[in-house]
């Protein structure tokens, strides 16, 4: 316990980084693309995908070597991302279990920003 | 809007063949780092049959397929009313480019906080590799703004 995986940094984004994560996933929600729409419902300006933020979160656990163990992976998404936020990256191993031959390894995954607001929580298994 | 009675439902079944453009986009526009998720040959040398599919990628299925509007539209709603709340991915094995991949959508579950003034949506997909095997179960949830 105590173990994790390294502190990774990501962000910030700009507007054509969310253009392209909405090329790429289709996801086209007018809260990431339109600044005006955005302000239509009280914001400043467009928030970054919630899923582009995992996908960066997931770079940190899953590469050539573990990822034919990943088991689960899942977040909730806590508070918005504007463009111009720094975040970082964090997870430790929260459990160790033992099935059959396999050893499950649970890690608690967290995002957050700069100022310590929680963006995302998540949870992470790897049965190897 | 009788929301109860949509929990159950089934979406209709979609099937692609995965592209490696469409994997290589995805990569680059997550600023993926391990070039399995991009570089075939890489991939290759490192045992896998082809690029790897990042963790999350299934998720843009459903969306250029239009599940998702159909699912928001049972919910008489559009994208634009909607927050992401949660993501779940549940994998049994891999996702490669040239996969053929079948996706299997329900309504799982509805439910409300706060007295009601939030709603919440869950939709399971279940995705099945060309060889009828099980892949990936994932689980949004979607929380309707008022």
């Amino acid at each position: 316990m105590g173990y994790g995986i390294p502190e990774t940094d990501i962000g910030p984004f700009n507007q054509n980084d969310l253009v392209k994560y909405a090329k790429a996933s289709g996801d086209f929600n007018p809260i990431h693309l339109d600044k005006e729409f955005a302000k239509t419902i009280g914001l400043d300006n467009v928030i970054v995908h919630g899923m582009l933020i995992m996908a960066h979160l997931g770079k940190s656990i899953a590469n050539s070597n573990s990822i034919s163990f990943l088991k689960h992976f899942s977040v909730q998404f806590c508070s918005i991302t504007k463009l111009e936020e720094r975040l970082i990256c964090k997870g430790e191993v929260s459990k160790i279990e033992k099935n059959n031959q396999k050893k499950i390894i649970t890690l608690k995954l967290k995002v957050l920003n700069l100022s310590g607001e929680v963006k995302i929580l998540g949870k992470t298994i790897f049965s190897i | 809007m009788n929301i109860g009675k949509l929990v159950g439902k089934s979406y209709k079944t979609i099937s692609m063949v995965i592209k490696e453009e469409d994997v290589v986009s995805f990569s680059k526009a997550t600023k993926q780092e391990d070039e399995i998720f991009f570089n075939k040959i890489v991939a290759q040398n490192e045992g896998f049959p082809n690029i790897v599919c990042p963790p999350t990628y299934l998720i843009s299925i459903g969306m250029k397929m239009n599940i998702l509007n159909e699912c928001l539209k049972d919910l008489g709603t559009g994208l634009e009313k909607i927050l992401h709340a949660g993501q779940e991915f549940n994998y049994s094995d891999l996702v490669f480019v040239q996969d053929k991949i079948s996706m299997e959508t329900i309504f799982k579950n509805a439910y409300e906080k706060n007295e009601g003034s939030l709603m919440f949506f869950v939709y399971e997909s279940k995705f099945y590799n060309q060889n009828e095997v099980e892949v990936c179960v994932m689980n949004n949830t979607l929380l309707l703004r008022s």
